[in-house]
């Protein structure tokens, strides 16, 4: 039943991020909203049964390909940079404890003090073990094909960024 | 949780990524509205693998991803050289093929 009601808040949160993302008028909040989006879907796949998937996602999403957003942004926006002086908000000290929360609580769930509720599960179906065997038996060609094309796509990068030769 | 409402709420995803696509001008808006369309179709890759039983929903979703990565890294490789040629990144500006 917890469960139930999770998934609704978090589509709920995820629709109005992805509003937010397609309507923000500057490019980094757009890419924050983007970012928040991937948490929020990181979320829905642990109560949809996919662990291993909601583990991934922050991995690549939010980790590299939001950090690669904000890097090309910020390289555009250089002279736009503020320098006014950092103001702690009311907002600044929320986020800071509701992180501060969200960490205790992981923590005190990795001890075994608080119980994960029905629904919350890292073995069985969609676990690390189960994807990684599906992935080596029935999918082995198309895993090498990506890794194939992950290699396209590094060289395809550099060559658009380099520097060309005067002939 | 009804497989039903998952798969409207892919779609409403989608169709506000794509919105976003069509709708801004500033492409770094849209390489995010089309990141977000990847990412509410693993959202019903998923949902899909949770209902049938099946785990071949989430190996596509891992196959989404490496795309998207790939995909993110030459666009904004593009991007880059967009703005570093004509300093602008306003889908508007390039009409023009040859600059």
């Amino acid at each position: 039943m917890i469960s139930h009601v999770l998934l609704y808040i978090t589509a709920i949160l995820l629709v109005i991020t992805y509003i937010y993302a397609v309507v923000a008028g500057n490019p980094i909040y757009s890419a924050i909203a983007m970012g928040v989006a991937f948490f929020l879907t990181s979320f829905l796949f642990v109560l949809l049964g996919a662990p291993f998937l909601a583990a991934v996602q922050v991995i690549i999403y939010v980790g590299a390909m939001l950090v690669m957003f904000l890097f090309v942004i910020m390289m555009f926006d250089l002279n736009k940079v503020s320098t006014a002086p950092v103001k702690y908000k009311p907002t600044t000290i929320l986020s800071y404890l509701i992180i501060m929360l969200i960490l205790l609580v992981s923590f005190y769930m990795a001890r075994g003090v608080i119980k994960l509720p029905e629904g919350f599960t890292i073995v069985g179906f969609g676990s690390a073990e189960n994807i990684g065997f599906y992935l080596m038996r029935y999918y082995l060609l198309p895993f090498e094909l990506a890794s194939f094309v992950l290699l396209v796509g590094v060289f395809g990068a550099l060559t658009f960024i380099k520097k060309r030769k005067k002939v | 949780m009804s497989y039903q409402f998952l798969v409207i709420l892919s779609f409403l995803l989608f169709v506000t990524g794509m919105i976003g696509v069509a709708m801004r001008r500033n492409i770094i808006i849209v390489l995010v509205s089309l990141e977000l369309m990847l990412n509410a179709v693993n959202i019903l890759f998923v949902s899909a693998s949770k209902y049938l039983h099946t785990l071949d929903g989430q190996i596509f979703v891992i196959m989404i991803i490496t795309i998207a990565a790939a995909e993110t890294a030459i666009a904004l490789a593009l991007v880059a050289k967009i703005f570093k040629t004509i300093g602008l990144v306003k889908i508007d500006d390039l009409k023009k093929l040859k600059w």
